[in-house]
């Protein structure tokens, strides 16, 4: 198994550079690791498969944002990234190759390991184009948008109908699977526009979680589950194999302890031993491992390594010592590196994909073991629960704050935020809570950055105090 | 329109090996982008945000899927302390090469982009598209290839006389050539650009085969290599007469092949199946006095270019003449607008 992270390049002190550094330094990489760096192994280096190259290579495709943002220097961390910005050609990709492409929209994560049980079959997930428009400093996809009705009064995630409309961004699915049901307006609008135009959903309801009724749920939703494997043996042509999703689990398993030891890991004390955008990475690997489970297994493997290298060394970024929870993923990941610049680090974050972050059970049916995990999901239950769910991660690592990145006009997390805050708040912490500005909207986003500034010499200002 | 792709996802499509709704229409507007904005090409050759003011006007104009950063196939050999003479309302021209004798190869520097002759130009324009359009326009930075390159730095005739009776000292000047191209390169992706590689002089209009193989070729090869490492799609551009050696194209490792006087159909059997093909209309045939029908030219290119099974960019053979006529130029665009894929989604 490639193991890039043990190259001499790794020798080098833990920074963040930025693409211009990473596209010198890319030179030194030894050939035959960009050679032997692949997905899709089992396709015998298939001559489209490689993926460990620097940010400028994908800068030049039209992602803007990456000539702003700051990466970490280790050869881990690369290979996450080119792993990451793949995905998009992955999937044409894997159609050219014979896959059949499934399409997971809203909170779905958990029905990724039964998709992926069916031979030949990988999926993605539509919600995450809300990136896009961010990496691409672009309003395509939300102009796209616009023309169905999903204005700025929309969560970031209507840029996935702007997906489907364009049909250039990830290849017709053959399946559609959305939810219904406990599940976010913001998604519910945005996949009703997509059925309406004419894209067949298989439609997934989600029950309300609330304690009273756990049982009841979990039956409901092994129900679903069971409804969706019908559709899959149909779609395929072929049967369920219990075998075969076992097989499934255990790989899913593996890469959801190894996400939660990179977690533990990054909230270490000491020095902050990575960036949070890669950490970010990281953790979204969860929901469709992008779009191939090995070779994720594989990348956030050798992520951990390094990562486990680096805390045990002691070493990290210097400069970045203010713990911060980080509540709702930054649509616009620069955000991240503002906090990094500011002195903070994210220790911690809910970034509302709890769904797929517990263990799958192997001692009872597969659909109920889904169900269960999934009945952890972030969104699918009271906004105490999702509360509760960040004040145990200011647990978990200490945290000085939290930060809560909203999405103005969005129906979910607007709600949800002075919940949070409040109950973060009667701990004794400070929060900061701001609507992340659209692409573009440098004002906006200056005063973002202002109020974060504000933030974080606060927590220094109370923590001389205290020690004072 | 609601569902219409934009040419950067039409063009991503295309290099991944995708069918997307049409060919990108990508004829090469490049100084008659400074005649559409109403500059003079002194300005438009040396001073970047000239250059992409004007490219940025011709493509609002035009339509065309693509900006081109692209003022003379001198730029690297001028950097290197060759003289161009530069014009007002035509392209620069090589006034004296460095290279007076053959020795004074060994005096070669590789020039800096950030602050030698016009590459920083360069840098400037395509910085500044990039900023304004790269989300939506790819933008295309035409960089001779070491053969050109050389051909720049010592004087053509005597840089192909070389190649005869001096094989060695061509050889030498070929690698400088091209370790300036690569820093080059790297210089214009980091500012947001697409290298397109162009070689004139590699032309079977004016080198036969076997120098094409042995001297322009190889260093070709080994500049897209480098391109290649970070997984970029290159496009070559050779003007003039290709029909001769449309089968070594491939060997250069291009990704796209952006031809002239080669008849597509040919070019389609020949190597259709190794590269994704652009071309070819006249460019002469876009001047007001031509009598060529371009909108039969156009429509015929299509019909043949669309059958290539890797692909197709419906372009001019070489750059759109200054002087083109912008109705002529309208037309060939809007009849690849036109043209569609059977596009299943
Ligand atoms: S509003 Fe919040 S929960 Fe809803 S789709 Fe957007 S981010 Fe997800």
């Amino acid at each position: 198994m490639l193991r890039p992270h043990k190259n001499c390049h790794q020798k080098m002190r833990a920074r963040q550079i930025d693409y211009r550094e990473w596209h010198h330094l890319f030179r030194q990489i030894p050939e035959e690791l960009v050679e032997s760096t692949r997905y899709y192994r089992h396709l015998n280096d298939a001559e489209w498969s490689k993926y460990l190259f620097p940010p400028s290579t994908h800068a030049v495709y039209g992602n803007r944002l990456l000539r702003k943002l700051k990466f970490d220097n280790s050869l881990a961390s690369l290979r996450l990234w080119g792993f990451a910005m793949s995905e998009g050609e992955r999937l044409y990709r894997a159609r050219q190759s014979g896959y059949r492409v499934i399409a997971e929209m809203g909170d779905l994560g958990a029905v990724t390991p039964l998709v992926h049980s069916f031979p030949d079959t990988i999926s993605f997930y539509p919600d995450c184009l809300w990136w896009t428009p961010f990496l691409m400093e672009s309003h395509v996809l939300f102009n796209e948008a616009a023309e169905f009705g999903l204005g700025e009064d929309c969560c970031f995630v209507r840029a996935a109908i702007g997906g489907y409309s364009k049909r250039a961004y990830f290849p017709k699915p053959d399946l559609n699977i959305g939810v219904t049901g406990a599940t976010c307006d913001d998604m519910a609008a945005v996949m009703s526009e997509i059925a309406l135009s004419g894209d067949e959903i298989h439609w997934f309801e989600l029950p309300h979680r609330s304690e009273d009724n756990f049982q009841y749920s979990k039956k409901f939703l092994a129900g679903e589950h069971k409804k969706l494997c019908n559709k899959m043996e149909e779609l395929t042509g072929v049967k369920f194999s219990e075998s075969r999703f076992n097989d499934v689990v255990d790989k899913v398993n593996r890469l959801r302890s190894l996400i939660k030891e990179c977690k533990e890991l990054t909230a270490a004390d000491g020095l902050n031993p990575i960036g949070g955008i890669e950490m970010m990475n990281v953790e979204f690997s969860a929901l469709s491992y992008y779009a191939d489970l090995d070779e994720c297994l594989s990348v956030i493997e050798d992520f951990r390594d390094m990562l486990k290298a680096r805390v045990n060394a002691k070493e990290g970024y210097t400069g970045q010592d203010i713990k911060i929870i980080w509540v709702t993923p930054a649509a616009d990941p620069i955000l991240i590196n503002y906090l990094e610049e500011l002195g903070g680090r994210i220790a911690g974050s809910e970034y509302v994909i709890n769904q797929v972050t517990s263990r799958i059970r192997k001692d009872c049916s597969p659909f109920e073991a889904l169900a269960e995990a999934q009945l952890q999901g972030s969104l699918m239950g009271s906004s105490a629960f999702r509360a509760q769910l960040v004040l145990d991660e200011i647990e978990r690592t200490k945290a000085d704050g939290a930060i809560i990145s909203g999405i103005f006009g969005s129906s979910h997390c607007p709600f949800e935020t002075s919940i949070i805050i409040k109950a973060v708040r009667e701990k004794g912490l400070p929060v900061l809570a701001f609507d992340t500005a659209q692409p573009g909207k440098v004002k906006l986003q200056s005063q973002i950055y202002n109020r974060m500034q504000a933030f974080m010499e606060s927590i220094r200002i109370s923590r001389s105090r205290y020690a004072g | 329109m609601p569902g219409e792709m934009n040419p950067r996802e039409r063009w991503g499509l295309l290099l991944i090996d995708e069918i997307p709704d049409r060919p990108p229409v990508y004829p090469l507007v490049t100084s008659h982008a400074a005649a559409a904005y109403g500059c003079d090409l002194i300005q438009y050759c040396t001073d970047g945000e000239v250059l992409a003011e004007a490219q940025l006007y011709a493509q609002r104009l035009y339509q065309h899927e693509g900006l081109s950063v692209f003022t003379d196939v001198g730029i690297i050999a001028e950097a290197m302390g060759s003289k161009y003479h530069l014009r007002e309302y035509e392209v620069p021209i090589l006034d004296s090469p460095i290279i007076q004798n053959p020795e004074a190869v060994e005096d070669l520097r590789i020039p800096d982009p950030v602050q030698d002759g016009r590459l920083p130009v360069y840098l400037e324009a395509i910085d500044k598209l990039y900023t304004a359009a790269g989300d939506i326009l790819p933008v295309f930075a035409f960089i001779p290839c070491p053969f050109t390159t050389s051909a720049g730095l010592r004087g053509t005739e005597e840089f192909l006389i070389s190649t005869a009776l001096a094989p060695e000292n061509a050889h030498k000047l070929l690698e400088i050539s091209l370790q300036a191209a690569v820093k080059f390169c790297d210089e214009c992706i980091l500012a947001g650009a697409l290298p397109v590689l162009v070689d004139p002089l590699a032309s079977g209009s004016v080198i036969s085969r076997s120098t094409f193989s042995q001297f322009a070729s190889p260093y070709t090869r080994r500049l897209i290599e480098h391109l290649h490492r970070y997984d970029l799609d290159i496009m070559l551009h050779i003007c003039g007469d290709t029909s001769g050696m449309l089968d070594l194209i491939p060997a250069t490792g291009a990704d796209l092949f952006s031809m002239d006087k080669a008849d597509i159909s040919s070019a389609i059997a020949i190597c259709g199946d190794k590269i994704r093909l652009a071309g070819n209309l006249p460019p002469h045939g876009l001047l007001e006095v031509s009598r060529i029908d371009m909108a039969q030219k156009a429509e015929e290119a299509v019909e043949k270019g669309i059958t290539n099974p890797k692909g197709f960019v419906l372009s001019t053979g070489c750059e759109a003449p200054i002087k083109a006529s912008p109705e002529k130029l309208h037309k060939i665009i809007e009849i690849g607008r036109k043209s569609h894929y059977d596009f299943k989604w």
